[in-house]
């Protein structure tokens, strides 16, 4: 976390088809992430010690990082970790919260989905054009990146729906009985 | 113009009630690419926010953000931040109130290494308040030092909120970093001033001079990670690295501190920091993303421009107008965390400080400086969420022994308004 709310609510628990995708990503993430570091490392090192200009490690860091981000994304609304002011949510009772939290859930879901078709006309469009110092890399593969994290944040979200609807009508269904 | 308004009451709404910042910005951003294109639904809406997203993402620039997270989080670790703590304090031992004077500098030293004021509170502060209770200091007085000193932290470079800010302003991060140096240091030394005035008045004691013996082993263990921002700052000046680089460097360094020469942490505990610094930093891409596709909207809705008439009709003068909207920032603060204020507030307030002719280096850290207070007010300061556990204080107690400290940096914020050499000297150096 960074300087945002008081902290992260626990995540309900996970449904179990839900951890290994969440696990590979986050290995794919990490091991992106050091690779960036490394690739930005030698960039240094060949220019000064070597004197060799490496151009392509500044364009592999920049698209591993975009890569890195767009999956990461979804296992931060799976682990609540996003920036929330929630100091008026806390005032709140459970139930009022979680009705929010069913509106917050379906608005987000209808703005991903708008992301989404964005992300899905981008990629037929930029398929044809690659990257400068890495030809092998279609922009359209970038774009494609981009939908995948997209559509992993709405699979969360609708996951978290789905616990909040449970949830809210959990003590619905035990008042009638 | 009026719809356009009403979409940043509703940003701020949807931000209050609690929706997701980086959400709550999507989600306007998107009824306002809707308004220009006739129809929320218009497939050029998604395209436009797809596009905006991968190009701010596409940024080299923003690289220094899981970097400096990750070197911040690294140096957190073990006994890193120990080993600068007990050297400090050995330092400034003959001083009245030495352990006041010891949190401060330990949080300048940490701010060199990490760009945040909670690693700073919950890290450092847990080891300066064990101190101080056991040397018998007051229990407030003990924490009103370590929350105070814990804002230097997204001040001094290496700062997430000053990339923020430079990402979202495009100017130079190195800019940014140096511009910072001198308002950092004004912090810390009235900070020390105070605990100088309450060491007198409180009839606190002194210490011995630390004799050679003592120093060196201390000076030893703390002089590695005490190394890092002179690197990163050196490497940035005399053009050997980029900002960007220059955080590789700074994660790579801490890496090699806590595995190979510390021993303080394993491959696992790496593991486990990485990740949490990939989680941080899509939270964060998140909000510049979606921040960054409203300031578009908000400049496509002319709103800087009519905010900008608005103002020149209340004053023409650039230093008047900076207190006014410090004063705007000191309430924002108030109820919203500094690096999701500075990526909202910049795009929109920017193109009035070009009209103005203020210059953005000066802006920035104004800007970032004043919305740093945000951390120790209720109802939202983060800092003094992080402290009520450390500290053993209560939320209100903890806010209330802040105040004299948020005194103190509202003057230091009065005269780096007053006084722009202050922060624009070191940066017309890099030219």
């Amino acid at each position: 976390m960074t300087e945002n709310s008081p902290g992260p609510q626990p995540p309900a628990p996970q449904p179990a088809w839900l951890a290994w995708p969440r696990r590979m990503i986050e290995m794919a993430a990490v091991a992106m992430i050091t690779v960036m570091m490394l690739a930005t490392l030698a960039q240094v090192a060949f220019r000064y010690l070597l004197e060799i200009s490496v151009p392509w490690t500044e364009e592999l860091s920049r698209i591993l990082f975009v890569v890195a981000m767009f999956l990461t994304m979804g296992i931060a609304i799976r682990e609540k970790e996003n920036i929330v002011v929630d100091f008026l949510l806390r005032k709140a009772g459970p139930r009022p919260r979680m009705a929010i939290a069913i509106l917050f859930d379906i608005v987000i879901l209808g703005f991903l989905f708008i992301w989404a078709r964005g992300a899905l006309a981008l990629i037929s469009l930029n398929l044809g054009s690659s990257l400068v110092t890495l030809p092998v890399v279609s922009v359209g593969y970038l774009y494609a990146c981009e939908l995948l994290g997209v559509v992993l944040m709405a699979l969360y979200v609708a996951v978290d729906l789905v616990e909040n609807v449970r949830q809210i009508a959990a003590p619905a269904r035990g008042g009638r009985a | 113009m009026i719809v356009y308004l009403g979409l940043v009451v509703l940003l701020v709404m949807l931000i209050v009630i609690g929706m997701p910042v980086g959400f709550a910005a999507g989600v306007t951003s998107v009824l306002g690419a809707g308004l220009f294109f006739g129809d929320v639904f218009d497939p050029r809406v998604g395209t436009m926010i797809a596009r905006l997203a991968m190009d701010k993402m596409d940024n080299f620039l923003l690289l220094a953000i899981p970097f400096f997270l990750l070197a911040g989080r690294l140096m957190n670790s073990g006994g890193i931040t120990e080993k600068l703590f007990g050297f400090v304090a050995l330092v400034v031992r003959p001083l009245r109130g030495g352990l006041g004077h010891a949190n401060v500098l330990a949080s300048v030293m940490f701010a060199g290494m990490s760009g945040s004021a909670t690693a700073d509170a919950v890290g450092l502060g847990q080891i300066e308040m064990k101190a101080m209770l056991s040397q018998g200091y007051d229990r407030g007085f003990s924490a009103g030092v370590t929350a105070a000193s814990s804002l230097i932290g997204p001040i001094l470079p290496p700062s997430i909120a000053l990339v923020a800010f430079a990402v979202q302003a495009e100017i130079s991060v190195a800019a940014m970093f140096f511009a910072a140096i001198v308002p950092g240091l004004m912090m810390a030394l009235s900070y020390m001033a105070y605990v100088a005035y309450r060491a007198r008045v409180d009839g606190m004691s002194s210490g011995s001079v630390a004799s050679l013996a003592e120093l060196w082993p201390a000076f030893r263990a703390a002089i590695l990670p005490i190394l890092t921002p002179v690197i990163i700052m050196a490497g940035i000046y005399f053009g050997i690295f980029t900002p960007t680089e220059a955080a590789a460097v700074a994660a790579g360094y801490a890496t090699i501190l806590g595995v190979v020469v510390y021993r303080e942490f394993g491959w696992r505990h790496l593991w486990r920091e990485i990740r949490g610094t990939m989680l941080d930093s899509a939270v964060i891409m998140l909000i510049i993303v979606f921040t960054s596709a409203f300031g578009v909207v908000m400049i496509r809705g002319q709103v800087p421009t009519a905010l900008a008439e608005f103002l020149t009709g209340l004053t023409t003068d650039p230093t008047v107008l900076l207190f006014l909207l410090t004063g705007f920032w000191l309430i924002v603060g108030c109820f919203m965390a500094q690096t999701p204020a500075i990526l909202i507030l910049t795009p929109i307030l920017l193109p009035i400080i070009e009209r103005y002719e203020i210059d953005p280096v000066h802006f920035g850290i104004i800007m970032t400086l004043t919305l740093t207070l945000g951390l120790l007010t209720p109802p939202v300061g983060m800092v003094l969420y992080a402290l009520v556990r450390v500290t053993g204080l209560s939320f209100e107690r903890l806010a209330a022994v802040c105040i004299p400290y948020l005194i103190i940096t509202s003057m230091v914020i009065a005269i780096l308004i007053l006084f722009p050499t202050l922060v624009v000297y070191l940066p017309g150096l890099l030219r």
